[in-house]
């Protein structure tokens, strides 16, 4: 490898985001030169530490209003945008990964001269291509968030054939930044001792802001209690929200929404003992500098999906059934904002604050944890970020689920981990550390019933593979009928279209449909041979997916049975 | 075998349709045909001689030999005037190209026809009489872009005796050289409601005709909503401020839709719901209005707020009204007659329940305004039918109101016409008991009868004859006993009815159409602000414009060459067709899809 280019268009959290990946592709490939496109108006989030070897900022805000607000014509537009992605065309890439994930990153790919594009891409008919197992399994879990549970970070390394290694994103933040920092605070007044919390009450979206009194009730506990500085953090056009907690609060606040460049952000972040925050670039950014969190996610944004990618961090989000919201969800009754009490923040910042390790807890109504899934990150065995609940709620199937779909995914799509024992024992004795198993009967009755889904799915599975491997098979030996051929072809269309119909009647086996899908539509037609070997392979995928959690369900549903009765033999003694 | 019957033969094969309506006329009574003194016969209409008295065939040769030497070559030669052809046949002798001869009037052809062998002529020439001029301005059109519009060569006698219609001509030669092909994008507003709400609909589809693409935007589809404001409140004040925010709401949708089709010009007609502010902007996004007030300005005064705020303002007045306009420093007005619409308004058949239902020996179709209401009291003694609405049912009148007074369609105004012996076309007026002693306006009414070849009895207006010949094409009356005896005597002459019903036909097709209207309109506005036709030259989005821009031989050039728009084009009209292709996408499909991608995801 010479060449390797990311495209990398999202948002400053994504950029930070990054890192791991960045860092990952450096290390594995030391030879080849990186790069990475970005919108420029994030440039500076890429310091010097920042992993790559040839930053390419597009200055794509500058170019949209060219072609919208100018007089310019068409031409012009078209010659704009030559000149704007001119230094990606001009280099041949042996790999190009592309995980903005938007249809203009799309059609950016298909424009540039890629030996392996991964993420998003178009043919020449304008299918869309999602190379890469891990990719398409991205586009799967944006039409299942709630199912999924690996991180975003962890996606895009195994999209790039690299394993997690615990490499968090990190900056580091010079002395000269930390002394322009300790002086923004001490003309704010606040003492080199002094407690101080950060608060960043903002974020892109509305959807996902924690209520500003909500943030200002607490900010005055925190006064009072500890008599914390608060610093709150934002952007100009966040300034109400700081004139909102500001008239919660008795004594000052250090408002600096509006008020910071990014690097006396970062170096701002690292002075606070620890930053509450909803989901926002903020946030990633003190991950970077290694701030301790108290995330508060709410509307659309998923901690499992897009939380701080660094172990030990604080995560509270709502206990409710429509959280998360669909990405492309305009809630018109956002009852999550108001959902988390200030109550689970104070106990959560009060064990923070303790500095011991955080005990699990019960989530009883008595408890201010009650309407709260509150989750603490850590990384697992495989180095995988993963989300560990701190207080006990009871077990639900989506909870088995999400479980049994982290292992079932992570031994798919790396092929290595398939051999890896999945202990049944361990895996039970995981439930039982983290949930209240007392409706256990009731979930492993259930999860029986939803077996037999995956059962069927498994046999149209089997169907396919039959049908595929007799053509292979006539391929191979040049003695090919063309109408047998056309007649076979013809009834793996037909199981396609079974399969996706299928899975709309249960939303436990749709990812796995969406995913073969995905798999199916991204095979490449230039060959017929491989294009019958590569929906095989779909096909095969799809049934030892399905064999998997069938078999998983099963124990499930035995264990859950006997650990219940036994629970209930301990309870009548 | 007569000279008739030849030509008629001739003309059969060459133009079947014109050769049954020559059939139809028969020639005016002011025509004499005369023997010049070297032999040939010539026409006479009136004081003009169409020939020379002493020897036709020299002045032939001399005007053909003096037109042939100052003419530049064209495939297309357009001779204003047929008389009895002898200057056609000189010309045909020193030109190899085609000869298309214009023709006003019917009745000259038929005349010539009767008295002279054209038969050469007919055969060799391309013949457009009448309002029957759609080839001429197509082939017109056609050679514009490349050859220019053909010469015309007007025969002076001819253009004596219509003068507009050669004026029409011209404007449209004026007009095909200046658009060279190009198509021009047109905004028609409609009112919500009332007369000048088809007016507008006939304009949309005349521009359409012409080859313009047009985009009307229909406040029709308001109407319910403006009325119901009148049952909100008893309040007068309050219904007009309701009104006035619902007028100004309609403004704003169409500085929207002009935003959006970003047109050459916008075309308001009276009572079009317009602002001030409006008006403003769009004169600040240098968008051309011409407003089309056809009204009575002095029962009407708003034009004083429209007037200095558009390109071309168009009256259905002169006179006074220009006096007054030219006070109030205006400079951008000129006037506009009223027409009709022949795809409406024409001869229809009607069925035996129709013809139960609409004929009558005298028709009146019309709103029932003041001087209506008082003067066909006048004729109740008569077999009259009075359609329309806002008539007072509690009067004597109410048995001879039609359908207790209800609303009719153009469709049903048209087979009433029809289906009259004689149609009375009062103008309305709110001051008066009858006929309004200075009225000038001339309403649609009078060319919509003339279209639909229907015999009407008109009330006298000062405007009437420069557009049709009283006498001769209608027929009007001074006052109630005017109107009554002119009944008599038409009741009793059908033939005489029939002839002159045809001639204002003729007339109205041959002028008095929305088209005719339409292309002057556009001549007017075009020889005022070339910039109408500047803006579309130098449009930067104009497909033409785009491919020089890029180059014609750079690959962009050629990519851009398959889009043979004749408008300005837009991002989405590239990628439309882009995601509609079935072949396979090239790197400018997917540039063009990446700008549309990266435009939409900012919003």
């Amino acid at each position: 490898m010479k060449h390797i280019l990311t495209l990398n268009f999202a948002r400053m959290g994504d950029i930070i985001e990054a890192i791991p990946l960045m860092a990952g592709l450096k290390k594995a490939y030391p030879q080849a030169r990186i790069d990475m496109a970005i919108n420029k108006k994030f440039q500076g989030i890429c310091r010097e530490d920042y992993p790559v070897d040839h930053l390419i900022p597009l200055d794509l805000d500058s170019f949209v209003r060219g072609v919208i607000e100018t007089e310019n014509s068409l031409v012009d537009g078209y010659r704009d945008l030559e000149k704007l992605i001119l230094p990606l065309r001009e280099v041949d890439y042996d790999l190009i990964v592309n995980f903005s994930h938007t249809i203009a990153s799309g059609y950016l790919a298909a424009l540039l001269k890629g030996k392996d594009i991964r993420g998003l891409s178009f043919d020449d008919r304008r299918i869309p291509l999602i190379n890469h197992p891990w990719m398409q399994y991205f586009w799967t879990m944006v039409r299942n968030r709630d199912l999924n549970n690996i991180n975003l970070v962890d996606i895009h390394l195994m999209s790039a054939d690299l394993l997690p290694e615990e490499i968090i994103p990190s900056f580091k933040i010079t002395p000269q930044e930390e002394s322009l920092a300790q002086e923004v605070l001490h003309r704010e007044g606040v003492g080199e001792q002094d407690l101080l919390i950060g608060i960043q009450p903002g974020a892109n979206d509305e959807a996902k802001r924690w209520a500003a009194s909500s943030f200002g009730t607490l900010a005055a506990h925190l006064q009072e209690e500890y008599g914390a500085r608060i610093c709150l953090f934002g952007i100009e056009s966040e300034k109400s929200l700081g004139e909102e907690i500001s008239r919660h609060v008795k004594k000052p606040l250090v408002n600096l929404i509006g008020r910071t460049t990014l690097s006396q952000l970062s170096a701002l972040l690292k002075r606070c003992r620890l930053l509450i925050t909803n989901d926002t670039g903020t946030m990633h950014l003190a991950t970077a500098v290694g701030t301790q969190l108290i995330v508060i996610t709410i509307g659309n944004a998923y901690s499992q999906e897009s939380g701080p990618y660094r172990p030990g961090q604080i995560i509270l989000q709502p206990a409710l059934p429509c959280f998360p919201c669909e990405s492309s969800s305009e809630c018109r009754q956002p009852i999550c904002k108001t959902h988390i009490p200030v109550e689970a923040v104070l106990a959560s910042v009060r064990m923070v604050l303790k500095g011991e390790e955080i005990p699990q807890l019960q989530a009883e109504a008595s408890t201010p944890f009650h309407n709260v899934l509150l989750t603490r990150t850590d990384f697992d065995q495989r180095n995988l970020l993963e989300h560990r609940p701190l207080t006990k709620r009871p077990l639900t199937e989506k909870d088995c689920f999400q479980f049994l779909y982290r292992e079932m995914w992570i031994r798919s799509l790396h092929r290595p981990w398939r051999k890896d024992p999945f202990i049944h024992e361990e895996f039970l004795s995981t439930l039982e550390e983290r949930y209240c198993l007392s409706s256990a009967v009731q979930v492993g009755t259930r999860l029986g019933h939803l077996k037999k889904d995956f059962n069927e799915l498994g046999v149209m599975a089997q169907q396919g593979i039959t049908l595929l491997e007799k053509i292979l098979k006539l391929v191979k030996a040049h003695s090919s009928d063309p109408r047998f051929i056309e007649k076979s072809l013809k009834r793996v269309a037909g199981l396609d279209e079974e399969i996706e119909q299928y899975g709309l009647t249960s939303r436990f086996i749709l990812l796995l449909c969406h995913m073969f899908q995905f798999q199916k539509d991204s095979v490449k037609e230039d060959e017929f041979e491989s294009m019958v070997k590569s929906i095989l392979r779909a096909y095969q995928d799809l049934h030892w997916r399905t064999n998997f959690m069938k078999r998983a369900l099963g124990d499930l549903e035995r264990s859950l049975s006997s650990s219940i009765s036994h629970d209930q033999a301990v309870g009548s003694n | 075998m007569s000279f008739y019957e030849k030509n008629l033969s001739c003309l059969r094969t060459q133009n079947p349709e014109l050769a049954s309506a020559v059939g139809e006329i028969q020639p005016s009574a002011s025509f004499q045909v005369l023997q010049s003194k070297t032999g040939p016969p010539i026409l006479k209409a009136g004081n003009i001689s169409f020939h020379s008295l002493h020897n036709p065939e020299q002045e032939a040769r001399k005007w053909a030999e003096h037109s042939a030497s100052t003419m530049e070559h064209h495939p297309y030669l357009i001779v204003g005037g047929l008389g009895f052809g002898y200057h056609i046949r000189e010309l045909m002798k020193h030109t190899r190209s085609t000869i298309v001869i214009a023709e006003p009037r019917l009745d000259i052809l038929r005349c010539a026809m009767e008295n002279v062998d054209l038969q050469d002529i007919l055969a060799g020439c391309t013949l457009c009489v009448g309002g029957r001029l759609q080839p001429l301005f197509s082939l017109a059109d056609a050679s514009a872009s490349s050859s220019g519009p053909p010469p015309l060569l007007l025969h002076k006698p001819s253009q004596r005796t219509s003068p507009d219609y050669f004026e029409r001509i011209k404007g449209r030669l004026l007009l095909a050289q200046h658009l060279q092909g190009t198509r021009l994008k047109v905004t028609v507003v409609t009112p919500i409601y009332g007369g000048s709400l088809p007016v507008a609909l006939s304009c949309a589809n005349a521009l359409t005709q012409l080859g313009h693409s047009v985009d009307v935007v229909d406040n029709s589809l308001y109407a319910e909503n403006f009325l119901a404001l009148d049952k909100v409140t008893d309040n007068n004040d309050h219904i007009c401020a309701l009104q006035a925010l619902l007028t100004s709401f309609l403004a704003e949708l169409l500085m929207a839709r002009v935003a959006h089709t970003k047109p050459d010009f916008v075309l308001l007609l009276a009572q079009a719901p317009i602002t001030e502010d409006v008006l403003e902007r769009l004169r600040a996004a240098e968008i051309p209005v011409v407003y089309w007030f056809v009204e009575d300005y002095r029962h009407m005064d708003y034009w004083k707020e429209v007037v200095h705020r558009c390109a071309l303002f168009c009256t259905m007045q002169k006179g006074q009204f220009f006096e007054e306009l030219e006070k109030s420093g205006a400079t951008n007005y000129f006037y506009l007659p009223l027409a009709c619409d022949p795809a409406i308004h024409h001869p229809v058949p009607l069925s035996p329940e129709e013809e139960k239902e609409f004929s009558s020996s005298l028709s009146h179709v019309g709103a029932g305004y003041l001087n209506r209401q008082n003067f066909f009291l006048g004729l109740l003694d008569q077999d009259i039918k009075v359609w329309g609405n806002d008539w007072n049912l509690d009067s004597p009148l109410a048995g001879k109101i039609q359908r207790k007074g209800a609303r009719l369609s153009a469709d049903e105004y048209v087979k009433i016409f029809n289906a009259s012996k004689i149609n009375i076309n009062l103008h309305s007026s709110k001051y008066h008991k009858g006929v309004d002693p200075f009225g000038d306006t001339v309403n649609p009414r009078t060319f919509e009868l003339a279209g639909c070849n229907a015999f009407q009895l008109v009330d006298e207006r000062s405007l009437i004859p420069e557009l049709f010949e009283p006498g001769e094409e209608l027929i009007s009356f001074r006052d109630l006993d005017d109107c009554k005896e002119k009944i008599r005597y038409f009741l009793d002459h059908p033939e005489e009815r029939k002839a002159i019903a045809l001639k204002a036909k003729e007339r109205a097709l041959r002028e008095h159409t929305y088209e005719a209207r339409m292309e002057e309109m556009l001549c007017k506005l075009i020889i005022r602000y070339p910039s109408v036709l500047n803006r579309r030259s130098t449009s930067r989005n104009y497909p033409s414009n785009l491919i020089s821009q890029a180059g014609p031989d750079t690959p962009l050039g050629k990519y851009l060459s398959q889009f043979q728009k004749d408008e300005e084009l837009t991002l989405s009209d590239i990628t439309n067709v882009i995601k509609s292709k079935t072949t396979p996408l090239t790197e400018p499909d997917f540039m063009f899809l990446l700008m549309e991608e990266l435009q939409e995801s900012a919003g």
